[in-house]
């Protein structure tokens, strides 16, 4: 019984373990965007207040979305556009391949935005990266099949709501 | 040695596998573009959209968009039969900022077999020109190619899978498809590219 016993509680450490690596696997391909960002522009992330952290969460989840994370980046120069073309190169090469582009968007006044999807289950993972001159934010959601229905149909509605889902409870 | 034996003895069905099944796919990718060279206009436009809807994401469309509402119903019952939406859409500051051999890449794709241009088909709005291809796969539409070029405006739309021009409209201002202004001249002609 005693080795039964030690068995199972092997069993469920490495099942626990698993699960570890598994997740730290999924959060994979937002750090990899988060650390692009910090390299290619030469820039640090600005720590979001755990509250106000809850309080994005809680606020996308009543939006039907799921599995958000958040990396902001303020008031720092991203206004060197020769640094584009590295970030654009690196963020298709650190992206698995599951991760397709679904969107791209760049105007002269500096705004840079890339949405890409991936399947995650039955619902689906979207990352938004979105670069202006003096900031930038990485957003990574999971939504429902039908919401991602409803803003498949106007794209860069889908990159507005997104920015300002993120950005609007963000504390001064 | 062994396994190359067996490698040679599975060639036939490998061959045979590929045959039956790569063909159809081939097809459908003939009418799917490489409009990626248009991307050195990026950062010479004032604004640059590029947008990809693959398979996976417009049977999901098909899926969840409701048959209840008249306009999503008629949405969901067009991307059924598609396979891809690609657009590639660039506004210019001023005149001259593009080139027309900045398309001739795509244009040279085009030319290829399959592919013919529809030649009745105008914009409505001034100084805009509008062409559009359509791919047939024997009696099929296989795919749609739409260059709507202005002085300071140039959008590449492609749509793999089977849409005809009337419907086309139908899919304006949504998956990115901006709203095209076309209209008809004349009773339906083609001419090869």
């Amino acid at each position: 019984v005693t080795t039964l016993r030690k068995s199972l509680s092997a069993l469920m450490v490495a099942a626990l373990l698993l699960t570890c690596a598994i997740d730290a696997l999924a959060t994979d391909e937002f750090d990899t965007v988060v650390r692009l960002v910090e390299s290619n522009y030469r820039v640090r992330r600005r720590r979001v207040p755990f509250l106000a952290n809850m309080a994005m969460r809680r606020a996308v989840r009543a939006g039907g979305v799921r599995g958000f994370k958040l990396a902001v980046f303020e008031d720092q120069d991203f206004s060197e556009r020769a640094l584009d073309a590295d970030f654009s190169s690196g963020l298709r090469g650190g992206l698995r391949p599951e991760w397709q582009p679904l969107l791209r968007t760049s105007s002269q006044e500096g705004t840079r935005a890339f949405i890409y999807t991936s399947a995650a289950g039955e619902n689906f993972k979207l990352l938004l990266i979105n670069i202006e001159l003096r900031q930038a934010v990485v957003v990574q959601i999971e939504v429902t099949p039908q919401a991602l229905v409803n803003w498949l149909r106007n794209p860069d509605e889908l990159r507005r709501a997104l920015i300002e889902e993120a950005t609007s409870e963000i504390p001064e | 040695m062994r396994q190359i034996a067996i490698s040679r003895h599975r060639l036939p069905c490998l061959l045979l596998f590929f045959a039956l099944f790569a063909a159809p796919a081939t097809a459908q990718s003939s009418a799917r573009l490489q409009i990626n060279s248009l991307e050195r206009l990026a950062p010479r436009a004032v604004e640059a959209v590029d947008v990809n809807i693959d398979e996976r994401l417009l049977q999901l469309a098909g899926r969840y968009l409701s048959s209840n509402n008249a306009d999503e119903a008629q949405v969901r019952e067009l991307v059924a039969n598609l396979n891809g939406i690609y657009v590639k859409s660039f506004t210019f500051e001023q005149d001259g900022e593009y080139s027309p051999t900045d398309v001739d890449a795509i244009r040279a794709q085009l030319r290829a077999p399959g592919w013919t241009r529809i030649i009745d088909v105008r914009s409505r709005r001034e100084n805009e020109n509008i062409e559009v291809y359509i791919m047939t796969e024997g009696e099929r539409i296989g795919g749609l190619a739409v260059i709507s070029s202005a002085p300071r405006e140039l959008t590449v739309i492609n749509i793999v899978g089977s849409i005809d021009l009337e419907r086309l409209s139908q899919l304006e201002g949504n998956f990115g498809i901006p709203q095209l202004e076309m209209e008809r001249v004349n009773a339906p002609t083609r001419e090869r590219p």
